[in-house]
């Protein structure tokens, strides 16, 4: 109910048109059209991948106590399109959960299952947004994300995405995260303070 | 095939038994080996499968993230877990499209296989297999994981496996084989020992043994019913055997009776039976013996040869039983008469023989043969009844009278004849000339039988006058022999020998049968006239001579009366109840009866006046002397008159001259013959005085 709330609260993002399609063709369809269509393409494949992480971080995550019914809200902090490559992932379901993409606003943090906060909006985020909020993924493409309050930091090696998990801050969390997702991940332990 | 038969039943029972579950197990084995192969190989595959999919599942579970994040290396170090197993060719992991997105170890992917697989799916090829599984990640198929796999492992495995179960079916052919070895002994070994035991019966024959093995089974039961079988034969056995042995003293009993009878078999051989004596053929035996002991020592033989005189009156008069305890008592004093080496034999009927042997002197000889005509003229006694009897004895003696045994008896034979015509009760000694009488007497015999079979006696009759009126009264029948080189014979020639030969029964018969004939034909031509017959009277004193005396009369319907029998005066002497019952059958029967030769026996006038005569002859030589001396003619006139006063017929027989015929009609004799009225003549001359 609280999701049906938030999803009426927040920018609702059109459903992609085909939804049979599994993530990572979708993924490759985008990245294949980019190549084709647009010069500044790989930005655009990079842009796309990035949220195809993003949705996938989502399936190796448990929420506690959400209900079954209960959307996955997804809220995106970035420019106009990277929003609207999120969007197109929207009414996707994880494990039953119907994946709701909403667009960053302090107020909606609550009802935020995962927040993603792009390099472009490095300015305006502070840590001190989601530091409270134990039930929340926070996933961003900024340097050093996880050293400073983040929970997976995504970085560039070889042309690849690859990420690095703030051990800490999940287990500070009260998220659990799947080893498979950890046995990928770079892991970052905190600092020995 | 038939010889796999015929080999495999005349296997002994134990190998058949080894064999037949040798087979079995093996044919078991044989099938199980092949089925748990089998089924190992399919469990086998099966595992295998399982176990690839698995591992495949495992892949896929571990892989989602690697895919999701698109991190070929994690998906490779997902992948390279599989290095443990070494079966494993190569593993790939596929995307969704079914592009490669992770290989283990490289170079090694067979992609096309995969390729054809469906989503979940496995393939064996001769040398591989290749597995198919998908990667689902919430629902959504994200990737394969394909692997592809060595069928080496597998087949080292099956080998392994397989090399296993053979072990075990070796094993449990082993055990088997020990198993079948232990309890088939408790099958086959009750049935050799039963076979061992048929065997031993049937060798010892003994039925004594016993079967022991006496278990609950078939086996028992056949054991149990062979041990009765054997009780049974043993019992039968022993029945056998007692009747064996029953039988065996059964023949031992009559072989002793039948040795004892050969004994007395060989003893009534060589013995006579009445009297017990050496019979001729053993006597013959001793008599060679003697003979050469004889010759060898330079002694002397002497036989004795007794023949008792008139014995067969005795026989006739007295029976059987009476002449038989002559013989005995003959016997008896014979053996008195002589040493006991000395031989009695009885030699034939009343012949004896006696062999003494070892002599020197004739002396001996003589005293014995003395001893023996003396004590052979003793009367024997029969039932109180004194019976006279002699004996004629003929001595031969060897070397003098003969060279041989045979000659030795002929000459004691001729001796003894001799005797006997010497006038009997008297021993002879044996001298050459009485050889040629012997033979002369032989022949006599000889010819007298050709006579009665070829018709060479005849009759010649006789008329006998009637004093008072001077008429023919009767014939006298007169008996001659035709003899073909001596001439006509007259009976005192040939009757003493056909007497002695027994031939004078057949004559008497011929004589009885031709008068009745005659005397019937007289009759037929009309004059009956009375017809007297002289009968030796040896055999007319028995019964049977009687029945055909009667016989002849009723053959030729000839009245009894027509015929008188002529006895000699002896018979009446020889008076017996038998004589006197069967005279008087004749005279019941109307046939008359004279006393031939009266007055030359010592004839009793007792006998004379029991017996029923009719008449009586006075002897001829009577009548010659009439008036030659008085004596003679007072013993006419006495036996006339005795004959007259016992209403006797008086015959005088040789009257001859006138003053004899006066002599007697003064007498008052009825009835005379002689020369003075006819001689003896033929038939046909009779015949045309009384016709």
């Amino acid at each position: 109910m609280a999701n049906s709330d938030c999803n009426s609260k927040g920018h609702a993002i059109p459903r992609p048109v085909s939804r049979q399609s599994g993530i990572i063709g979708l993924l490759l369809l985008l990245v294949g059209a980019f190549f084709s269509s647009s010069a500044n393409s790989d930005e655009l494949r990079s842009k796309k991948i990035t949220a195809g992480f993003v949705f996938n971080f989502a399936k190796f995550i448990e929420w506690p106590d959400l209900p079954p019914a209960a959307p996955i809200q997804l809220c995106v902090y970035a420019d106009r399109e990277m929003l609207n490559i999120f969007a197109e992932l929207s009414g996707h379901r994880i494990a039953g959960h119907e994946v709701k993409i909403v667009a960053f606003s302090t107020k909606e943090l609550n009802n935020c299952q995962v927040l993603y906060i792009d390099r472009s909006r490095q300015n305006i985020f502070q840590c001190a947004d989601i530091k409270h909020h134990a039930r929340l993924l926070s996933v961003s493409n900024i340097d050093n994300f996880v050293r400073q309050c983040g929970m997976i930091g995504l970085f560039e090696v070889d042309n690849k995405l690859r990420f690095t998990i703030n051990l800490d801050a999940v287990k500070r969390s009260e998220l659990k995260m799947s080893s498979h997702l950890l046995r990928l991940a770079h892991i970052w332990r905190g600092k020995k303070q | 095939m038939k010889s796999v038969c015929r080999w495999f039943s005349n296997l002994q029972i134990t190998t058949k038994l080894r064999l037949v579950i040798w087979l079995i197990t093996l044919t078991a084995l044989v099938f199980t080996g092949a089925l748990l192969i089998t089924n190992t190989r399919v469990a086998l595959r099966h595992i295998v499968v399982e176990r690839l999919t698995t591992q495949a599942d495992i892949i896929a579970a571990n892989s989602t993230a690697a895919l999701s994040f698109q991190d070929r290396n994690a998906a490779y170090e997902t992948l390279s877990a599989l290095s443990v197993d070494n079966g494993v060719i190569a593993a790939v992991i596929l995307d969704a499209h079914g592009e490669l997105f992770a290989v283990y170890p490289e170079g090694k992917e067979r992609l096309d296989k995969f390729a054809t697989l469906q989503s979940s799916d496995h393939v064996f090829t001769p040398s591989e297999l290749f597995i198919k599984r998908p990667i689902l990640f919430y629902g959504e198929m994200i990737g394969f994981v394909g692997i592809e796999y060595s069928r080496k492992q597998m087949t080292r495995e099956l080998w392994l496996s397989s090399g296993i179960i053979v072990l075990f079916l070796v094993g449990a052919a082993f055990s088997a084989f020990l198993i079948t070895a232990l309890l088939q002994r408790g099958i086959t070994r009750p049935i050799q020992e039963l076979a061992a035991l048929a065997d031993r019966v049937a060798k010892k024959q003994d039925y004594s043994i016993r079967a022991t093995w006496l278990s609950k089974d078939e086996i028992g039961t056949l054991a149990k019913h062979f041990n009765k079988m054997l009780g049974q034969i043993q019992t039968r056995d022993k029945r056998l055997e007692a009747y064996n042995r029953h039988l065996e003293e059964m023949v031992t009993r009559r072989t002793e009776q039948l040795e004892d009878l050969n004994r007395q078999l060989e003893h009534k051989a060589q013995h006579d039976v009445l009297t017990q004596l050496p019979n001729r053929a053993l006597f013959e035996d001793r008599l060679q013996h003697a003979i050469v002991r004889a010759e060898r020592n330079q002694e002397k033989v002497a036989l004795l040869f007794v023949d008792l005189d008139h014995f067969k009156r005795i026989n006739d008069a007295y029976g059987h039983e009476a002449g038989d305890q002559v013989l005995l008592q003959v016997a008896r004093t014979l053996e008195n008469c002589v040493r006991s080496e000395d031989t009695v034999a009885r030699f034939a009927g009343d012949e004896f023989i006696l062999l003494l042997s070892g002599l020197n002197f004739m002396i001996d000889v003589n005293v014995v043969a003395a001893k023996i005509a003396l004590e052979m003229s003793k009367p024997i006694e029969y039932k109180s009844t004194p019976l006279n009897i002699s004996a004629s004895i003929g001595v031969a003696v060897y070397p003098d009278d003969a060279a041989n045994a045979e000659l030795l008896l002929k000459a004691a034979d001729v001796a003894m004849y001799h005797a006997k015509n010497q006038g009997r009760n008297r021993y002879q000694f044996y001298s050459s000339e009485m050889n040629i009488k012997i033979g002369e007497r032989k022949n006599l015999e000889t010819e007298l039988l050709r006579a009665i079979e070829e018709n060479q006696l005849l009759l010649l009759y006789q008329p006998v006058m009637d004093l008072r009126t001077g008429a023919i009264d009767s014939l006298e029948s007169l008996l001659r022999w035709q003899h073909p080189r001596l001439g006509l014979l007259p009976p005192a020639k040939f009757l003493p020998y056909a007497e002695e030969s027994g031939l004078i029964s057949k004559i008497d018969h011929w004589m009885l049968s031709n008068v009745c004939v005659q005397a019937k034909a007289w009759e037929k031509q009309g004059s009956p006239i009375h017809v007297r017959v002289n009968l030796a009277m040896r055999d007319f004193l028995r019964k049977e001579f009687f029945d055909l005396f009667f016989d002849l009369l009723q053959k030729n319907a000839l009245s009894a009366e027509r015929i008188s029998v002529e006895i000699k005066e002896h018979v009446l002497m020889d008076e017996t109840p038998l004589t006197v019952e069967l005279l008087q059958m004749l005279r019941k029967s109307c046939i008359q009866l004279s006393v031939d030769d009266f007055g030359t026996g010592y004839s009793s006038l007792y006998a004379l006046q029991h017996c029923p005569v009719d008449f009586v002859k006075i002897d001829g030589t009577y009548i010659n002397e009439i008036h030659d001396n008085e004596e003679n003619d007072m013993m006419i006139r006495a036996i006339v008159a005795m004959a007259h006063s016992l209403n006797l017929t008086v015959i005088a027989e040789s009257v001859e001259s006138y003053p004899q015929l006066a002599y007697l009609k003064q007498l008052d004799c009825e009835l005379a013959q002689g020369y003075l009225f006819y001689k003896p003549m033929p038939r046909e001359q009779v015949e045309k005085l009384i016709l």
